[in-house]
């Protein structure tokens, strides 16, 4: 993760948008998303996934639900090849912030996942 | 004149190409990324913030929160939720500064936004 979105996390954290948890997770699941996929996530590929994931995060500490997403546009995600490794970054997610993520919010959060390895 | 950035993710070119139809000679466009918009609308170089993202409380206006506070930023629509003109209106007479939408939503959105700016 380059510097520029350590910034946008420490930005959030400043404005109590995100908490220190949910920034630190954001960062563990960037350094293994970038293990698992041999790629670099800046400021130019990765500002939406990561602007994205830390405000869901917090959305979902908050109790805040967001609709479910098209269901076309899900079927699209759903052929992305790394589709079906999401579940063990939510699961890591999960167990590190004590919550259950929402069927809704892990959709949104593989549109960006698979947007930044088809790049 | 007022001066529009656009930050967010989605739809920036549309939503830019909307504000100066809907604006003509009345407003200046400038397209950047979220987090250089919002610091423009905070150094005053812009007078309005628009984005977009795929939820409306994502990407679309969390760097606007965090820049100028959630108190001048608005999300004026979510998924399934379209923009209401009632409270477009309402948000720009509270002096919200920065307006977030959902992408599919940017083309009902914005003319009233731009609308109802340019009438203060």
């Amino acid at each position: 993760m380059d510097s520029l979105l350590k910034q946008r996390l420490e930005l959030l954290e400043q404005a109590s948008e995100i908490d220190s948890d949910i920034k630190n997770t954001v960062i563990e699941f960037a350094d293994k998303f970038e293990k698992k996929y041999s790629l670099e996530m800046t400021e130019d590929n990765s500002s939406m996934l990561i602007t994205h994931l830390a405000m869901a995060l917090s959305r979902i500490k908050k109790g805040e639900i967001v609709e479910a997403m098209d269901s076309l546009a899900l079927d699209e995600i759903k052929q992305c090849k790394i589709y079906n490794d999401l579940p063990e970054f939510y699961n890591d997610i999960e167990e590190r912030l004590n919550i259950i993520l929402p069927q809704s919010e892990k959709d949104f959060i593989a549109l960006h996942a698979c947007t930044l390895v088809l790049k | 004149m007022v001066k529009f950035v656009v930050g967010g993710q989605v739809e920036k070119q549309n939503i830019a190409d909307l504000i100066k139809e809907v604006g003509g000679e009345d407003v200046e466009v400038t397209v950047k990324s979220d987090l250089q918009a919002a610091n423009d609308v905070k150094s005053g170089k812009a007078d309005y913030y628009l984005g977009a993202c795929h939820t409306g409380g994502g990407g679309a206006l969390s760097m606007a929160i965090a820049l100028l506070t959630r108190a001048k930023t608005a999300t004026i629509s979510m998924p399934g939720k379209p923009p209401k003109e009632e409270n477009i209106i309402n948000a720009v007479n509270e002096g919200k500064l920065a307006f977030g939408f959902t992408g599919d939503h940017y083309e009902k959105a914005v003319p009233i936004i731009v609308r109802e700016i340019l009438k203060k």
